[in-house]
């Protein structure tokens, strides 16, 4: 085995060098394998685990729900505006309004339509994953049905951020949106519709995800390891 | 044997003017050895130079590294329709089982291990107690019947790995008998994650943290480290020494996708399990769809397999506005174009074949009842739209309220797949057969059996320590 104290054996020349990088050999099989380096009694190093060191890696669901065939007032993920225009209505438990666009105001004395944990460091705010322009995000997609001209949209009331709009035509339909997520927690979202006072919308089928095309879009470094030959 | 503690960096000061190292017990072929087993195990590739992959990609489950979470695990949410109902006559446990889901490999082994579990719910009448998998109870208190369902979060141990079968939800009214018709149980929904923080404690050992230095670093990225240079115990000399620590240093910074110790930025790019250029086996990343209910009034799907041996879709006896596939007729085989569910699974989870026979590929769960013809032989199979591909047939055994295992199910990665379940009768026609419950799930068992992800390249786990010497 490569020993710390067998490079230091060496007659000539700058031995402490070979020991160096032996104990950086040691460090990464423990980092990587998780066991005691060749020749440690123990386990010295943290193996890595992407959720704190390391590339995250996204989860490609966090939550899914899905009513099957039924439909019918008061049944599965169906859900009918009663009140006018003006308000996000959300679609859950009975609720009439979740933000009154006149006012600017949000109602959230409601329990969350969704709670969807999301792995940490998959996280918005977090520059390790994406900075900038293209930060981590939960993707929301599944079926839909709306009776006439509905707008959609999703609230992630753990960061009181919403996603960008989605017009839906009527009719059946998939949808396909995005929103900030904060990773390491359970994160309480809302699904939103304005629409016309008497219509319905109804969701489908429903699924939150972390994705990597959205979330993580390269790693830090600027050049890939490759077999590349010598220099 | 101890091992250096500190993590050393090695800056270009330490090697100059390029002094010859000893080698007398061949302490230079060995530190090649281990260098390029580490390049193997983190890239899952051959090692620079090298011809043939001799050790195994680690990924996290059997070849090597820290369990990685999968996230959710299991899911079942009706929205506003309650998926079960605890009345006061059948109070108790959910008898079948809540379902199966797929727990990570190696999460079991942790002494701190644990699903995060929300539930939905609305009690009236009574507080009720709730336990599930034998975890800690919970008292979840009495609410108006006008109230909106709300959310309790709680853990629950994982007992065993691999597949699980959750059959552990028990539920009992807080009230004296005479009272026990007034309250009632409904139960929302159901979720099931695997967390981070219960499952992966790390106290104890040293984190990585480089170590803070002005001085350059050598961080170039294709280094390779001949074994004839350090052939026969022969002085290592500067060149070699030097491509050491260009492969050390790279291979930190490809691990750890953090600047090597000493560094003031990062040169390499982390690996990330996606093989989506960077590097490293691929992870399956669990549950990619969950839809359960309860309630054998109200089943996910229904149909009528009006004659022996021809396939229909699922959802074929919907009524318009429920029924999402549309093929203009049955039998199944007309292709539909509109699906009946949507998932997304991992980058290069790419399936080949009608149905695939090789990894990759996603697996499920499928619960149905036929309680009418009970002993009649159910069979269930899987449409890709996006591909036009199916999956294996998954084939019953006679009984009503069974849980079928479908394998090979298509799937193509970095789109939304578009999915159609169908099911046909191979014994008899006319059987009404309902569908409780689907979940399907990218896994990686390493058993063979329900194995949907290539094999590691190498054959020698890095791990084992003696292995190190064979180069």
């Amino acid at each position: 085995m490569l020993r710390h104290a067998n490079a230091q054996t060496g007659e000539r020349g700058r031995a402490v060098v070979m020991g160096k990088i032996a104990t950086t050999s040691h460090g990464l099989h423990e980092i990587l394998t998780g066991v005691a380096a060749p020749g440690a009694g123990q386990l010295v190093f943290l193996p890595h685990e992407h959720c704190y060191v390391g590339t995250p890696l996204a989860r490609n669901a966090q939550y899914c729900a899905d009513h099957g065939q039924h439909i019918g007032v008061g049944e599965g993920l169906r859900w009918a505006f009663n009140n006018s225009v003006d308000y996000w209505t959300p679609i859950d438990g009975g609720q009439d309004k979740s933000y009154d666009v006149g006012s600017n105001k949000r109602f959230v004395d409601f329990p969350p339509m969704i709670q969807a944990y999301a792995t940490p460091r998959v996280d918005s705010d977090s520059t390790a994953v994406g900075a900038g322009s293209n930060p981590c995000r939960f993707r929301v997609f599944g079926l839909v049905t709306a009776q006439s001209a509905t707008t959609l949209r999703f609230y992630n009331r753990t960061r009181n951020e919403v996603s960008a709009t989605i017009s839906l035509p009527g009719g059946y339909q998939e949808f396909d949106s995005t929103i900030p997520v904060s990773g390491g927690r359970v994160n309480e979202i809302d699904v939103e519709a304005l629409g016309t006072t008497g219509q319905y919308v109804i969701i489908h089928q429903i699924t939150v995800a972390e994705t990597r095309s959205l979330s993580q879009p390269e790693s830090a470094g600027t050049t890939l390891y490759t077999t590349a030959t010598r220099p | 044997m101890a091992t250096e503690r500190d993590w050393d960096s090695i800056p270009n000061a330490q090697i100059l003017p390029g002094a010859p190292v000893q080698a007398e017990q061949g302490e230079g072929r060995k530190l090649l050895a281990q260098l390029n087993a580490l390049d193997e195990a983190a890239a899952n590739r051959a090692a620079p130079g090298a011809t043939s992959q001799q050790y195994f990609g680690h990924d996290h489950a059997f070849e090597g590294g820290a369990p990685i979470i999968r996230g959710l695990c299991w899911a079942a949410d009706g929205g506003h329709t309650a998926i079960k109902v605890f009345d006061p006559i059948a109070v108790g446990t959910i008898a079948s089982g809540l379902g199966w889901m797929n727990a990570s490999p190696g999460l079991n082994a942790n002494a701190n291990q644990s699903y995060l579990v929300a539930i939905r719910y609305r009690a009236t009448g009574c507080d009720w107690h709730l336990q599930f998998n034998s975890g800690p109870e919970q008292v979840l208190s009495i609410m108006d019947e006008n109230d909106v369902p709300v959310w309790v979060q709680f853990t629950g141990r994982i007992p065993q790995v691999d597949w699980l079968g959750l059959g552990g939800l028990v539920v009992e009214p807080l009230v004296e008998q005479e009272r026990v018709e007034e309250c009632q149980l409904d139960i929302f929904a159901i979720l099931v994650w695997e967390t981070y923080q219960q499952s992966q404690p790390k106290t104890g050992l040293i984190d990585m943290v480089p170590q803070p230095s002005g001085e350059t670093v050598y961080r170039y990225p294709n280094a390779v480290l001949d074994s004839e240079l350090v052939a026969n115990d022969a002085p290592v000399d500067v060149y070699t020494i030097t491509s050491a620590m260009m492969r050390a240093n790279a291979l930190y910074e490809f691990l750890t996708d953090r600047a090597a110790p000493g560094a003031s930025s990062q040169r390499i790019i982390g690996h990330d399990h996606y093989s989506a250029g960077h590097g490293g086996r691929s992870v399956p990343m669990g549950c990619v769809y969950s839809a359960r209910t309860y309630r054998t009034t109200a089943p996910l799907w229904a149909v009528h397999t009006h004659s022996q041996n021809v396939w229909y879709y699922w959802d074929t006896d919907a009524s318009a506005g429920a029924r999402r596939t549309t093929a203009a007729s049955t039998p199944a085989g007309t292709a539909t174009t509109d699906p009946m569910f949507l998932t997304y699974v991992t980058y290069n989870f790419n399936s080949s074949g009608n149905p695939p026979t090789s990894a990759p590929y996603v697996v499920g769960y499928v619960y149905f009842r036929h309680q009418a013809k009970p002993t009649e032989t159910i069979e269930v199979r899987l449409y890709h739209i996006n591909t036009g591909n199916h999956s294996a047939v998954a084939t019953g055994n006679g009984v009503s309220d069974e849980t079928l295992f479908v394998s090979g199910i298509p799937c193509t990665a970095g789109v939304i797949n578009r999915y159609a379940v169908e099911v046909r009768c191979t014994s008899t026609n006319n059987v009404d057969v309902d569908m409780m419950g689907l979940s399907l799930f990218e896994i990686g068992e390493s058993d063979g059996t329900n194995r949907t992800y290539e094999a590691s390249n190498g054959d020698t786990p890095l791990a084992v320590p003696s292995d190190l010497e064979r180069r």
